[in-house]
């Protein structure tokens, strides 16, 4: 191959390298790669899920604190399977479901709207129509009372015309 | 028939006062698991005293197995502890295993425990507690006594009395020997 010809090439190679290689991060774009050790981009992202998924679930130790919040070890141990979980690729309904299947519900820290829970979420609302319905009722008859009231002369004024009318026949019988 | 919403919201307030009554009859330091009347995780857990070995549970299977949750800076394990050692000498190894898994702890810590307070059980660790999360235990001494099935029968977790060790075992073995029976 002539000299000049393995220049072009090489030069054609140099320019075109940049290129390939975008197109072969574009084409990875959306597939998720595997998490590596000290990825820190990666690290970061499944430090935030862990957390996030973390404040979700009770501290076994420390029952009024979160996962994410309590530095009791156990929490910390919790911690650590998630994000290992995370690792794998499991979602956080599977997360979920793995600490509730050893821990039972109550280590949700919001429990799930199902069974008796359902009195929790149901209740507040039920309370509140219950007392609005209250209140209207109230108020219907209060507004009626007070129609009533408006409809009827008032009472000097019965008298008053009673008394006319009394006065106004004794005249006549006079 | 005017008046029935005066009577409404006591009514409504019943159930509230109820749940309230129940509520505070509960001994708040217990907790549920979710583990009883479920299948035990299996695992295989190195052994305390030597890394390179280790024991599983299918190690037991058909057995009555005792599966205790210690730590040597547990106080109520020092307390339990003469009861696991009655357990252990009083019940058949061929019928009832009992397992010590050392929580949140040093291996040499516990080695010098039982050095200490004697025993002679399979002890492993748990690093990480991975097991013990699988269980969902919270704290120690967590007890579990698990069927010749390989079912959960109980969950105790405070230190165990001998009147609740042999009330369960006995109640178990009878269950494994019925097993047993029936399977002949």
């Amino acid at each position: 191959m002539p000299r000049a010809w393995r220049c072009g090439a090489l030069a054609m190679v140099l320019f075109a390298a940049p290129a390939v290689a975008q197109t072969v991060d574009g084409a990875l774009d959306g597939i998720e790669r595997p998490a590596a050790p000290g990825d820190p981009v990666r690290t970061a992202e499944i430090d935030q899920r862990t957390a996030e998924i973390g404040a979700t679930l009770r501290c076994p130790i420390c029952r009024q604190q979160s996962v994410a919040e309590s530095s009791a070890r156990i929490a910390r141990e919790m911690q650590d399977v998630i994000r290992t979980m995370l690792m794998e690729g499991r979602t956080a309904e599977e997360i979920e479901a793995y600490f509730v299947e050893a821990y039972g519900p109550w280590i949700l820290l919001k429990p799930r709207a199902e069974g008796m829970n359902l009195i929790v979420y149901a209740g507040p609302g039920l309370a509140f129509l219950l007392g609005g319905f209250l209140v209207a009722r109230r108020i219907r008859r209060g507004r009626g009372r007070d129609d009533e009231e408006r409809a009827e002369p008032a009472a000097p004024d019965h008298l008053r015309k009673a008394d006319r009318r009394w006065i106004e026949a004794a005249l006549r019988e006079s | 028939m005017r008046g029935w919403w005066r009577w409404a919201l006591p009514a409504a307030a019943l159930p509230v006062l109820a749940l309230l009554y129940w509520g505070l009859g509960q001994d708040q330091r217990r907790l549920p698991s979710a583990l009883e009347g479920r299948e035990a995780p299996a695992f295989r857990l190195a052994n305390l005293y030597d890394p390179s070995d280790s024991v599983s549970l299918s190690d037991f299977e058909g057995k009555v197995v005792v599966l205790n949750y210690w730590a040597s800076w547990c106080i109520p394990c020092i307390s339990e502890h003469p009861v696991l050692v009655r357990l252990r000498e009083t019940y058949d190894p061929e019928e009832v295993a009992l397992i010590g898994v050392l929580f949140q702890d040093r291996p040499e810590n516990g080695m010098r425990f039982i050095e200490e307070l004697g025993g002679e059980w399979p002890l492993v660790t748990d690093p990480g507690s991975l097991t013990a999360i699988e269980y969902g235990v919270y704290g120690v001494p967590e007890t579990y006594f698990i069927g010749a099935d390989g079912v959960v029968a109980l969950r105790h977790d405070l230190a165990v009395t001998w009147d609740l060790v042999e009330r369960n075992v006995d109640s178990l073995l009878v269950a494994r020997r019925g097993g047993a029976a029936a399977g002949s």
